[in-house]
């Protein structure tokens, strides 16, 4: 969820292990997916995938619904991250689905969000589609009071603002999202934003 | 309608030559008028079938209309019919979506030209609905609040219903007094406006409550001179119910045999359940010596109750039926039927019953005779417990055999005081709902279980009840509701006497209700909260392993359900 690297590899390795030795099979697709995402972040982009989408398959076999979001947001950036954005969106678009049929909603903010990253970096031209589900993933936040996701939300529309020009509505997107934040380590997404505004106000007109 | 009757021909023509009128009108307000008339003298005549089917088709042609006013009208409509016919649960829905539906300012309007206030209505049926479910005091609310609300409304008509729904509430409860009130006032308002229909019933209603409070056998005697000639089936079960106090057994025999004929050839089910119960009652009255035919009178009526989910009425055949076996010295049956039939059901002075199905429950459970079946019941159902933890590990947490023997084992503590086994059964059904993702059932599965625990709300075991709640809610994407119930789960959560839950409940109650905590609060934007959590929660799991390694050993099988892991690791480490 927080997208830490270098905790998550150390995790999954621990997952790993306590699975085989204890006979967890229970946990294998998590581990799988854990893992894969450490190693598509870690120069082995086709392995980690690999890994993932057998990890996310592997799911719906034991029957397990839980975390499908979380699970494939992850593999949607991975897959962006390794260049196929089409298969990345197709992904979220499924998770999304699956919101809607079975209500499993706690990362559907965060779901909104990568799909409105994503929908940008395949073509930064058109961003109406991109802001239309950043402001989605922003009003779902707002709705379940998931401040972070919100904050997530905030700085991605608050940058594509920016990059199409529009710096007052980069302002506004960002400012209230950010109130109450205070930077820390285990949250950048804080400081980047803190940054962001910033800048704005200092390059902006005066709010 | 209001002055010749529901039921009258007249009316009946009027509205089929309206129905045949409007039909080749495009205007759906003409249309629907008509047909509401039509359907609403085919229920008053118990033609409750075709009148179902009018309503039902009219449902749809309403809801696709967008046609607010007139959805509410029908699903009220058809609310009364599933009502009558028995059809409870089906009857509570439409209640409830008309009630949801309901707009003080749109409704106004359509007071007139639908007879009554649609609010009032549905909650008046409603609350005999929910009074026909078990949920006694939810009626008396309900009916309470649909009797204020209609007179606050100043509109005649729609406080008909509230008043005559309240004076079958307290027919059935057996409250006289309560039912003379509800009766005199239907009186005094059909008079006054000259409802016909309303004051004929309203006069019979009183008949009935001033024979129950002061006269019972002048009463009665006019009772069935005047009214039950007329009425239907109940009436004359109604009417066998007082003859059995005054005119004596044989005529209440007759009367409730010729209930239970006319009953098989109407399509009016609800109340049946009473019709039965009062045979077996006559029967006993009759001749004691003979419990044979008693006891299928009462089993008719359970059955029947349970086909139509009236717990009130499968409670009290349940408890007639149980005084039979106990007399008999059939205790452990006695047990057997009583305790599922009272299950959900709290004391409350609404229904007398309940306070004494509970003695009679708890003087039966301290014959060894019971004992001795609760024992070897609970022994079957650790055994199915034990079973489906095997399964966990084996097939997984959401395979159809791990539900399938949790399904077992709670099935099998069906009237038992919920019991350690009873809450592992509950904490089994609900992980395997939230591992397959059926929301629906995780929520059901959730409230079973804090209701199971109720009566301890800060044991361990409650926290585990909130953890498992809170946990529904977060997968429902309900972060506030979430962190409610696991901060409550995390305060229950006691370190030493709470180890041992690990086992019944799949994993370590302080690491899960930590663990899930943080992961509700770092979307929630208290990060470093979650944080904080995060390391308690590893610095509980590194205590499994240090100083001893046979804790974690400990927790390793009790993650995997591994009982005899389990327990030889406990040992070593003693």
């Amino acid at each position: 969820m927080r997208r830490d690297i270098i905790q998550t590899e150390s995790n999954a390795s621990e997952l790993a292990h306590l699975a085989r030795d204890r006979g967890l099979d229970f946990f294998s697709p998590q581990r799988m997916i854990l893992e894969g995402w450490v190693k598509a972040h870690s120069g082995m982009p086709d392995e980690g995938l690999a890994d993932m989408h057998r990890g996310v398959e592997l799911l719906p076999e034991q029957k397990v619904r839980v975390f499908d979001g979380l699970f494939k947001a992850t593999l949607a950036e991975a897959e962006a991250r390794a260049g196929d954005v089409d298969r990345a969106l197709a992904v979220l678009d499924e998770a999304l689905a699956t919101c809607e049929r079975i209500g499993h909603r706690p990362f559907e903010s965060d779901l909104h969000r990568v799909r409105g990253e994503l929908l940008l970096k395949r073509d930064p031209t058109h961003s109406t589609t991109a802001e239309e589900a950043l402001k989605t993933g922003i009003a779902v936040a707002k709705q379940q009071t998931t401040r972070s996701f919100e904050l997530r939300a905030a700085l991605a529309l608050a940058k594509l603002y920016r990059s199409t020009a529009r710096p007052a509505a980069a302002l506004a997107a960002l400012a209230g999202a950010i109130e109450g934040f205070a930077p820390m380590p285990e949250m950048p997404e804080i400081a980047e934003a803190q940054a962001l505004l910033e800048q704005l106000r200092a390059t902006g007109p005066p709010v | 309608m209001y002055s010749k009757g529901f039921a009258a021909e007249e009316t009946k023509a009027a509205f089929a030559r309206a129905a045949e009128l409007a039909a080749k009108s495009d205007d759906f307000s003409q249309r629907f008028g008509a047909t509401h008339g039509q359907w609403t003298v085919a229920l008053v005549r118990g033609e409750l079938k075709s009148a179902r089917e009018m309503a039902s088709a009219f449902l749809q042609e309403a809801e696709s209309e967008g046609r607010l006013v007139e959805v509410g009208v029908v699903r009220r409509g058809l609310a009364l019919i599933c009502y009558l016919v028995g059809d409870f649960v089906e009857a509570r829905t439409h209640c409830e979506r008309a009630l949801a539906a309901c707009d003080p300012e749109r409704d106004r309007e359509a007071r007139e030209r639908f007879s009554e206030d649609t609010g009032c209505t549905a909650m008046s049926i409603l609350a005999i609905t929910s009074w026909q479910l078990g949920e006694v005091e939810r009626a008396r609310e309900l009916i309470e609040r649909a009797n204020g609300r209609a007179a606050e409304l100043g509109h005649a008509p729609s406080r008909a219903h509230p008043l005559q729904w309240k004076f079958n509430i307290e027919l059935l409860g057996g409250n006289a007094a309560g039912a003379l009130g509800a009766a005199q006032d239907l009186a005094a308002l059909g008079r006054k406006h000259r409802m016909a229909y309303w004051l004929t019933d309203a006069e019979l209603y009183a008949i009935w409550a001033r024979c129950r409070l002061h006269d019972p056998t002048a009463s009665a005697a006019l009772l069935a001179s005047r009214g039950a000639r007329s009425r239907g089936w109940f009436s004359k079960a109604v009417l066998a119910e007082l003859e059995l106090e005054t005119v004596g057994v044989e005529n209440a025999l007759a009367h409730v045999d010729e209930a239970l004929v006319l009953a098989a050839q109407s399509e009016q089910r609800c109340n049946l359940p009473f019709a039965h119960l009062l045979r077996g009652d006559i029967l006993l009255k009759l001749n004691p010596a003979n419990p044979a035919l008693v006891e299928e009178a009462y089993r008719n009526a359970i059955e029947i109750a349970g086909q139509q989910g009236a717990g009130t009425w499968g409670l009290r055949a349940a408890l007639s039926i149980a005084k039979l076996y106990r007399s008999t010295g059939r205790t452990t049956e006695s047990h057997a039927i009583l305790a599922p039939a009272l299950e959900g059901f709290t004391p409350t002075q609404e229904l007398p019953e309940i306070a004494e199905a509970q003695a009679l429950l708890g003087l039966l459970a301290e014959t060894d005779e019971v004992k001795a079946v609760t024992a070897r019941r609970q022994q079957r159902r650790q055994l199915h417990v034990a079973y489906g933890n095997a399964l966990i590990a084996t097939r997984g947490y959401g395979a159809p055999a791990t539900t399938e023997a949790f399904t077992i084992a709670h099935g099998s503590t069906k009237g038992d005081a919920p019991d350690p086994e009873r809450l592992a059964a509950d904490y089994g059904l609900w992980v395997g709902s939230y591992i397959r993702g059926e929301l629906p059932s995780m929520r059901v599965r959730a409230a079973d279980f804090l209701h199971d625990i109720a009566a301890r709300p800060d044991s361990a075991e409650a926290g585990v009840a909130h953890r498992v709640l809170g946990i529904s809610h977060w997968f429902a994407g309900e972060y506030a509701e979430a962190r409610d119930n696991l901060e409550r789960s995390l305060t229950l959560f006691q370190p030493g006497p709470g180890d041992d839950l690990a086992f019944r409940f799949g994993q370590d109650a302080g690491v899960a209700a930590m663990l899930w905590l943080a992961l509700t609060l770092w979307p929630m934007g208290r990060v470093e909260r979650a944080l904080v959590l995060i390391d308690q929660t590893q610095a509980r799991i590194g205590a499994y392993a240090c100083p001893d390694s046979h804790v974690r050993e400990i927790a390793c099988s009790a993650v995997r359900a591994d009982a005899p892991r389990y327990h030889s690791n406990r040992v070593k480490r003693l």
